[in-house]
């Protein structure tokens, strides 16, 4: 009997370890390829999409920023660089304010330890980090609501502000409300400025070289926000100092504190200016500031007496940004720096300079169109120069003049024009090695 | 009992092709990535130049270039007799680049006007026309250190008058260059030499610029063709057309020293003559803004 075996295996088709090995050496030699360049690709994309996210923040900012700009911050189309500008005296509506501070306050680091920091000199480091703050009115006109400043109002504060006859909306008429607890008006106060404080980041730059105390290095970063304050129309010859006391839990309109401070100590919740009269006279300046101050924020009887003396020496960025009409616009920000062009320069340069004030210690200096408040070294202000100059001003630096043409008398420099320079960081991609930082800068004429 | 069937492998041959597709496969999809990274970055230099050109305009009002413009257009209507029609027509285009002009450059020797005074212009003239924010940074988030601002944006202005005598009718264009030398000046328009074919409806036909005795291109390095900016300065009546930019789809050599341009949108009008705006990005329409 043949045996005949079970399994006869026939020709065989499949692989040598030769025919596995050349393949797997292909595979390998084709992949590394294309690993290197989906690499190269990734990071070439992850830097340029990087920077069009630092590139669309920018957008929306610069955009912001010239529209408020271009807004008319006077009466009856009034500009700063109206040749004419001081020739009748200050604006009889509005105002325009520039700060340019060197205030040291309370950041934590990356120990947790909190200290003082002081933004470098604003006078000489044109390319740093600079405390700025501008503030101004903001008269847009026109009828279309869509294009109105907008801020949001709670409901039940608005109700009680309507109640109180300190806002008076017809009803029927759409023009303010933008929608629930969405306020709308063609005037506003608005202010740009860096903060709060507290909320300060400290970026810690990894994977670079330490500085040479062996400590890492890091970026000071902040946030920007832009302030609206909205002007509604109030009811004429409403009586606010007859409001209860207990009904007023909960809000707090400027102008009931200027009535009655012990209503505003209840609750910061909203700050409206409410007087649309232009011509209210409880106030010693015809303009709405008077009404609504910077300064404003926490219940304390002490901040409500600076409200009703509106002569504060500084916008206090430590105090900032805790309301809701605080609106922030960008984080991880590197700088926001403001330089003007006085008349007769064809140049930016800093406030201080452009003023041609006397040299300060720290080049702190302050423009208003209309007070004149004095310095206050405790806040870093050295020297607050107005356009216009109150006569008894306590401590009031009368700001330097220049002759007049035509034999006109002497009067304050103009400012012609305003360069601001926003600097983003971009945190996301800090460990990369292409990190990005990206800056964007609004030329207007003022 | 096992009785399988023979098993047939795969050949090395196939193995090799397998992975011939697959690595093109790979490929394709990776070339979407520099394509996307290429829309992102027209993207950011799109938001640049809208930036620089909202810049350009701040500053054409703050130093009273429309001012210059309107002494140069004063200029061409004073010798013009009260009933001359010509006061009612267009004006002369004036164009104003003060880059341009302090590197030396002279006027356009086509149908433009150079406003006096630009040698007015202060020493820091370039902050004003020229992009500050191509600069490079450190990790740290400052500006490297010697680094010169950027110039890859710079700005030039067109103006002209709807109607000669009439001032208030005063519009702008501003033009925005990318990567412009700040040495090149005017020379940046460069006037083509058109050859008449009826058979290029959706754009033009030229003599290729440097043969035949036609203006040579505005660099060594540079060449007209795709996403280059046309402008059209054929005349309606006595002066040259405004705002027809046309940018080159394609550009085709069709005869010898021959060059056929075609345009991302047809002509609405047959073109006669025109310059090629080298380094131009876009243009923006200020309109009559004062």
């Amino acid at each position: 009997m043949r045996y005949q075996a079970p399994f006869q295996p026939s020709r065989r088709l499949g692989f040598t370890i030769v025919e596995l090995l050349v393949a797997l050496a292909l595979v390998l030699f084709i992949m590394s390829i294309i690993s290197q360049v989906f690499v190269d690709s990734s990071e070439a994309f992850r830097s340029q999409r990087a920077k069009a996210e630092l590139s669309e923040k920018l957008r929306f900012l610069t955009q912001t920023l010239r529209a408020d700009l271009r807004s008319n911050h006077f009466e009856a189309g009034r500009r700063l660089s109206d040749s004419d500008f001081w020739s009748d005296g200050p604006p009889q509506v509005g105002y325009f304010r520039l700060e340019q501070t060197n205030l040291p306050f309370p950041v934590t680091n990356l120990s947790g330890s909190e200290t003082l920091y002081t933004f470098p000199n604003p006078a000489i480091a044109q390319n740093q980090v600079q405390s700025q703050l501008l503030a101004f009115t903001s008269f847009l006109g026109g009828k279309d609501p869509r294009g109105f400043h907008s801020a949001s109002i709670p409901s039940p504060q608005f109700d009680l502000l309507k109640q109180w006859k300190m806002v008076n909306l017809a009803p029927g008429d759409t023009r303010y409300e933008e929608s629930l607890d969405t306020y709308q008006s063609p005037d506003a106060e608005v202010a740009w400025f860096l903060g709060p404080t507290s909320d300060y980041q400290e970026f810690l730059l990894q994977d670079e070289p330490s500085n040479l105390d062996g400590t890492p290095q890091s970026v000071k970063l902040f946030k920007l926000y832009r302030r609206v304050w909205l002007m509604l129309p109030q009811e004429l010859g409403s009586n606010t100092s007859t409001l209860p006391l207990g009904a007023a839990s909960g809000i707090l309109p400027s102008k009931i504190s200027m009535v009655n401070p012990l209503l505003a100590t209840l609750n910061p919740g909203i700050q409206l200016n409410g007087d649309t009269s232009l011509q209210d006279p409880n106030c010693d300046v015809p303009m709405r500031r008077a009404l609504g101050n910077f300064h404003l924020r926490s219940a304390t009887i002490a901040q409500v007496a600076d409200i009703n003396s509106w002569r504060q020496p500084c916008f206090d960025v430590r105090n900032a940004a805790q309301t809701g009409q605080d609106a922030l616009l960008a984080d991880n920000v590197l700088s926001f720096s403001v330089e003007v062009c006085p008349e007769g320069s064809t140049q930016f340069m800093p406030l201080a300079n452009a003023l041609a004030l006397p040299p300060t210690a720290n080049g702190a200096a302050v423009f208003d169109t209309w007070s004149n408040r004095g310095p206050n070294p405790a806040k870093g202000i050295t020297a607050d120069f107005s356009g216009w100059n109150i006569p008894n001003s306590p401590g009031a630096i009368p700001m330097p003049l220049i002759p007049g043409q035509l034999g006109e008398a002497p009067r304050p420099r103009r400012l012609v024009a305003i360069r601001v320079t926003i600097r983003l960081f971009d945190t996301n991609n800090a460990l990369s090695p292409s990190k990005t930082t990206w800056q964007a800068t609004v030329v207007e004429p003022l | 009992m096992l009785n399988s069937a023979p098993r047939k492998g795969l050949t090395l041959l196939e193995v090799l092709i397998t992975i011939f597709v697959m690595a093109i496969g790979f490929l394709s999809v990776l070339t979407l990535f520099p394509l996307a990274a290429r829309k992102l970055a027209r993207a950011i230099d799109s938001d640049r130049a809208t930036l620089m050109a909202g810049n350009a305009a701040a500053s054409a009002t703050i130093l009273g270039f429309r001012d210059m413009a309107q002494v140069a257009l004063n200029s061409e209507l004073a010798p013009l007799p009260p009933q001359d029609p010509r006061r009612l027509q267009p004006s002369t285009v004036v164009h104003l680049d003060p880059a341009g002009v302090f590197s030396g450059a002279g006027t356009f020797a086509g149908s433009f006007l150079l406003p006096a005074g630009l040698n007015q212009l202060p020493a820091n003239w370039r902050e004003w026309v020229v992009s500050q924010d191509e600069m490079r940074f450190e990790s740290n988030g400052l500006p490297e250190a010697g680094f010169r601002r950027g110039e890859r944006y710079s700005a030039s202005y067109l103006f002209r008058r709807r109607q000669l005598n009439d001032p208030d009718s005063l519009e702008c264009l501003i033009l925005v260059f990318t990567g412009r030398p700040i040495e090149f000046g005017n020379n940046a328009f460069i006037p083509l030499n058109l050859i008449n074919d009826p058979t290029n409806i959706g754009g033009i036909t030229i003599t290729e610029p440097g043969t035949n005795g036609a203006p040579g291109p505005s660099g060594p390095d540079r060449v007209l063709g795709r996403s280059s900016w046309i402008m059209d300065l054929s005349q309606d009546g006595p002066k040259p057309r405004w705002k027809k930019f046309y940018q080159v789809q394609s550009a085709e050599l069709t005869g010898v020293n021959q060059l056929s341009l075609t345009f991302d949108r047809t002509p609405e009008a047959p073109i006669t003559n025109a310059v090629w705006v080298d380094f131009l990005f876009d243009w923006f329409d200020r309109g009559t803004l004062p």
